[in-house]
């Protein structure tokens, strides 16, 4: 699954950090969905979606295997 | 902040709880040369056990104010999906691994003497127990989730 975050996240002019003490995550995981390497669950993606005011289908782009 | 002071008060009880049943096992396998006190020791160990495991949870609830930004990092930390998936699959690949290890263990104290038989009992329970709670645990999580 592709995502806008990183693109998202520097627009906001923050940094992994800060948007990880933002969300309640760890950097680590915000690393690993910027670099795809991590699927989030349904909650974590609604979590995303409300930051960015943006729907899930805008935020993370789901492709077929 | 009166969740805090319970938290609190619970630890301090498990804290001593584990010490005392962590003395009473080792002073019954000084001072007794039964079989029963291989046990008591076993029971003694494994009670401490939750009184270590209390001691960084106590760290959690006596932090000072200053030190709150830090504590929450580790809660997050703690809390994070990622991570709680990763804990998952450590602990199952953990699982399989111990179960072969018991196994050969268990085989080895079972048909190579000198024979325990309290040894052999509490190793067989060891592997039934390692075997069967996750079928268990299983079955608990299928209702939940």
């Amino acid at each position: 699954m592709k995502n806008n975050l990183e693109k998202l996240r520097k627009k906001q002019g923050l940094s992994q950090e800060e948007l990880a003490d933002i969300l309640e995550v760890s950097r680590q995981t915000i690393g690993a969905l910027e670099n795809g390497r991590y699927n989030p669950s349904i909650l974590l993606a609604f979590k995303f979606a409300h930051f960015f005011n943006l729907s899930i289908e805008d935020l993370f782009i789901y492709e077929e295997e | 902040m009166a969740y805090n002071y319970r938290k609190k008060k619970f630890y301090i009880i498990q804290c001593l709880l584990g010490a005392a049943l962590f003395l009473l096992g080792l002073a019954l396998a000084i001072f007794t040369e039964s079989q029963t006190a291989n046990f008591a020791m076993l029971l003694g160990g494994t009670f401490s056990l939750t009184g270590l495991i209390s001691i960084p949870m106590m760290k959690i609830v006596y932090t000072p104010e200053e030190q709150k930004d830090e504590t929450r990092k580790e809660s997050i930390d703690l809390k994070d999906e990622r991570n709680k998936r990763i804990r998952e699959k450590s602990a199952w690949a953990t699982q399989r691994v111990m179960l072969i290890i018991l196994c050969i263990y268990v085989a080895y104290i079972t048909f190579i003497p000198p024979f325990n038989l309290l040894t052999i009992i509490l190793g067989w329970g060891l592997l039934l127990a390692n075997t069967l709670l996750p079928y268990v645990y299983a079955f608990f999580y299928s209702k939940q989730l």
